[in-house]
């Protein structure tokens, strides 16, 4: 019932120390390590590093375990199907008439890291920084403040727009409306019910939204300053430079002809 | 304020049909009224909302702060450009729409960040307001999990940040449970006493409200009927229902107290149940 | 109407996930036709307990009865026409584009005749004093309006029981008396009403039996006059008797035993007389 929809888990290791804007740099990085490579080779150990700075991190295992277990259909395919459509080099074994092929197999594989790599990565993010560092980090980094703030505002109100639907649906429900029966018609006007109330709801609560920012001052013709100041340690400087040679090595490796599934 | 008239843009009739009110530095106000009444409208022209934000027609003159409210942005009639202060505060009935940061913390940045008040200063006055209405423990928290009253002492907190000379509380308890209740008036009995700054409470029972505030206006189809002390405005009981307020039970028992001969004939009202109670014979 | 409409809980225990106990072991037994006030703060498990009544919420342990028969295999859409649940905020019920279709929806959804639909929704305009805003946008009207329409939507299904969450709630004195007003010529045509609220003085004037819950359990249970007497619960519960009660219980001579105030100030002018002066003028 009260779902907060955050990921955070509050932690104190060097990752929950870690200046906010690094981590978001950390992530670009590695998605660009993932979009280099397509050898499991290079990918493998890319996730081996992620998977040990987690560990490092003491980022709940149990947490990040339970948000990959709705990725297992997108392994189990990116896994069976590679092999059975990539095909190069010498053929392995032969499943129902289809030719599985060394290059098939490696590519399903590297393409397997690179999902797990590019999605443990933000999740690790979201576990380790609180929606606040997150919208200044990306505001620091240039986002404009009118985004940012749309962005703060719809992790704000994403709970009470959600508990609003659930008060709608047993309201309808309790009046004899039940949206998970009958014909596909009828249950598309019955969603149509349950739709109504909320975009009016949404409405009036942007409306009130809009005077309770209106009266803090929010159009005033002068410099905002900003509570949440971030600042550049030591550490943040180290960890910024280690990103930084990781993704120049591993360009250089990759202009070198290396990292690709031969 | 001198005679302010003022429509909603879609409305046939005016919300306010000529209002004169002035406020003093200090004075803790009480507004109530029927549904309708105008009451929402008031406090949104004294934050310069109406009809800044809203829209509509205001005649009449309105001064907020000496500051002609139909000449200024509403920027410059919230806080004069030189100034670290708002003019004004203002929170709202419903607690759940108008908590904007992500944190209590982050909302009550929030308005001093518009201010462009520095940020060792914003956190000096997040810790002052957040002590001031017992919130402390709860700086770092997500608004949503918060019960209706937290909810509306994070709002009463984020008005307080902005050091404003008026503070606005429109119908702060009406959708609170008794404990929440409770709570506020425990709050706006140390914010009057700390004073600083005018309040003005807008409520529906006149019992809790009439035993907090020194005036006590109550309005009806956009215009003040009364005007004055608590203990003057409730004797007026038959003229209250008439106009859909209800009258506090002690001030109703002791009139008819008074009537029988029981009590000498009062200049003030009954609030408390222990005033009248003493009051009686035998 | 005087066909059913009781309900019977048997020492039922939930919990939302995550959470203590929202309900403790709760029995309670309302038979067909009586008024009912479930008061306590917010977290004291009256609106979880409400919820039951209709399988909106189901017990982790005991039973729901709804005239005798366990409700467990039946689901919250089927008990509709047999519980009537009306939401505390009325804007998250409402969604047709007229006055009229909102009331009809419920009947119609149950597939009853025609001609008894327009029947009941006549009436039921009639009742909540909408008849002349029939065929208007049910946002375009006022708080109190939309709070008197998600009542007469829902009993258009003519539910032998009715719960309203905080029927006051948002309206003010002369709204809540007219909302009041309506729930007692329901409860008048032999319906059980069930009203969760915070308001004392609404209990005081409309109840005839009042449900104090505080920490998932029942505390105090009975007539208004006894149960308003009971300081200890109420105290722990954070409730207060109303004023009026609470003045006229320490002065009995004067007062009598009123709940309301109209009552206690009747009861005074009754027992004093007219002064000499009054009597002279």
């Amino acid at each position: 019932m009260t779902q907060s929809f955050r990921l955070y888990e509050p932690g104190s290791s060097f990752l929950y120390r870690l200046d906010p804007r690094v981590k978001v740099v950390g992530v670009l990085a590695v998605f660009l390590l993932s979009i280099l490579f397509t050898s499991p080779y290079y990918l493998g150990p890319v996730f081996a590093l992620i998977v040990a700075i987690i560990v490092a991190g003491r980022v709940p295992l149990r947490r990040v375990a339970l948000l990959l277990r709705s990725l297992t259909i997108l392994v189990l395919i990116s896994l069976v199907l590679w092999p059975l459509l990539y095909r190069q080099g010498p053929i392995v074994t032969t499943v129902f008439g289809f030719p599985i092929t060394e290059g098939g197999l490696e590519y399903g594989a590297g393409m397997t890291f690179r999902i797990l790599d590019m999605v443990i990565a933000p999740i690790t993010l979201f576990l380790t920084t609180t929606q606040p560092d997150f919208v200044a980090a990306l505001r620091r980094l240039g986002l404009p403040y009118k985004a940012s703030f749309a962005l703060a505002t719809s992790f704000r109100f994403l709970p009470t727009v959600a508990g609003v639907g659930t008060s709608i649906v047993e309201a309808q429900r309790a009046r004899g409306l039940d949206p998970s029966r009958g014909s596909p018609v009828r249950r598309i006007r019955s969603y149509a019910r349950i739709l109504g109330p909320l975009v009016i709801t949404c409405i009036r609560i942007a409306q009130q939204l809009t005077l309770a920012v209106e009266a803090r001052a929010f159009s005033i013709d002068r410099p905002r300053t900003f509570y949440r100041q971030l600042r550049l340690r030591r550490q943040d400087r180290i960890a910024l430079g280690v990103i930084g040679a990781a993704c120049v090595v591993g360009i250089a490796i990759r202009l070198a002809g290396f990292g690709l599934v031969s | 304020m001198r005679d302010v008239r003022f429509r909603y843009p879609t409305a046939s009739t005016p919300a306010l049909d000529g209002v004169s009110l002035s406020i003093e530095d200090g004075e803790v106000i009480g507004l109530a009224g029927p549904t309708g009444a105008g009451k929402t409208t008031l406090c949104m022209a004294l934050a310069g909302l109406v009809p800044h934000a809203t829209g509509g027609e205001l005649d009449g003159d309105l001064r907020l702060a000496g500051r002609d409210s139909k000449a200024c942005s509403l920027g410059e009639l919230l806080a004069p450009l030189d100034s670290e202060r708002a003019f004004v505060a203002v929170t709202f009935q419903d607690p759940e729409s108008q908590i904007v940061g992500m944190t209590v913390e982050e909302d009550l940045a929030f308005g001093p960040e518009n201010l462009g008040i520095a940020p060792e200063e914003i956190d000096r006055r997040i810790s002052e307001a957040l002590d001031f209405v017992r919130l402390s423990h709860l700086r770092e928290a997500f608004p949503y999990a918060l019960s209706g009253g937290q909810k509306q002492r994070v709002a009463i907190a984020s008005a307080l940040v902005m050091r404003p000379r008026l503070l606005v509380l429109d119908e702060p308890t009406s959708e609170l449970d008794p404990l929440g209740r409770a709570e506020i008036f425990e709050l706006i009995g140390r914010l009057a006493a700390e004073g600083g700054y005018a309040i003005l409470v807008v409520e529906h029972a006149l019992d809790d409200l009439a035993a907090a505030v020194d005036r006590l206006l109550i309005m009806d189809h956009g215009s003040l009927v009364f005007d004055d002390a608590p203990a003057k405005v409730l004797r007026r009981v038959e003229r209250l229902v008439e106009i859909g307020v209800r009258p506090p039970d002690a001030s109703v028992l002791g009139l008819a107290a008074e009537e029988r001969g029981l009590i000498p004939p009062q200049q003030v009202a009954f609030i408390a149940d222990d005033t009248l109670v003493a009051a009686l014979p035998g | 109407m005087t066909d059913g409409g009781s309900v019977r809980i048997e020492d039922v225990w939930f919990r939302y996930p995550s959470r203590a106990h929202a309900l403790r072991g709760v029995s309670l037994v309302i038979e067909p036709g009586e008024f009912v006030a479930l008061i306590g703060q917010n977290g004291s498990g009256k609106t979880t307990l409400a919820k039951h009544f209709n399988a909106i919420l189901r017990p982790e342990r005991g039973r729901v009865l709804i005239d005798g028969d366990d409700i467990a295999a039946k689901d919250t859409a089927d008990l509709a026409s047999v519980v009537g649940y009306c939401y505390q905020n009325p804007d998250h019920q409402i969604f047709a584009s007229t006055v009229a279709e909102e009331i009809e929806f419920g009947p119609r959804n149950l597939r009853v005749a025609e001609e008894e639909v327009v029947r009941r929704t006549r009436r039921l305009l009639d009742v909540v004093r909408l008849r002349d805003q029939w065929s208007a946008y049910p946002f375009s009207l006022s708080r109190g309006e939309r709070q008197k329409l998600a009542v007469a939507s829902v009993l258009a299904i003519e539910p032998r029981i009715l719960i309203v969450d905080e029927p006051t709630t948002g309206l003010d004195w002369q709204g809540g008396e007219a909302m009041m007003e309506l729930m007692r010529v329901l409860n008048a045509e032999g319906r059980t009403v069930v009203i969760i609220t915070h308001d004392m003085n609404i209990v005081a004037e409309f109840a005839r039996r009042v449900v104090v819950m505080a920490g998932g359990q029942i505390v105090a249970d009975g007539g208004p006059r006894a149960v308003f007497r009971r300081d200890a619960e109420l105290h722990a519960a954070d409730l207060r008797a109303p004023q009026a009660f609470r003045i006229a219980q320490r002065r009995p001579d004067l007062f009598g035993d009123p709940l309301t105030v109209a009552e206690a100030r009747d009861a005074l002018l009754a027992r004093v007389g007219p002064t000499a002066h009054e009597a002279a003028s």
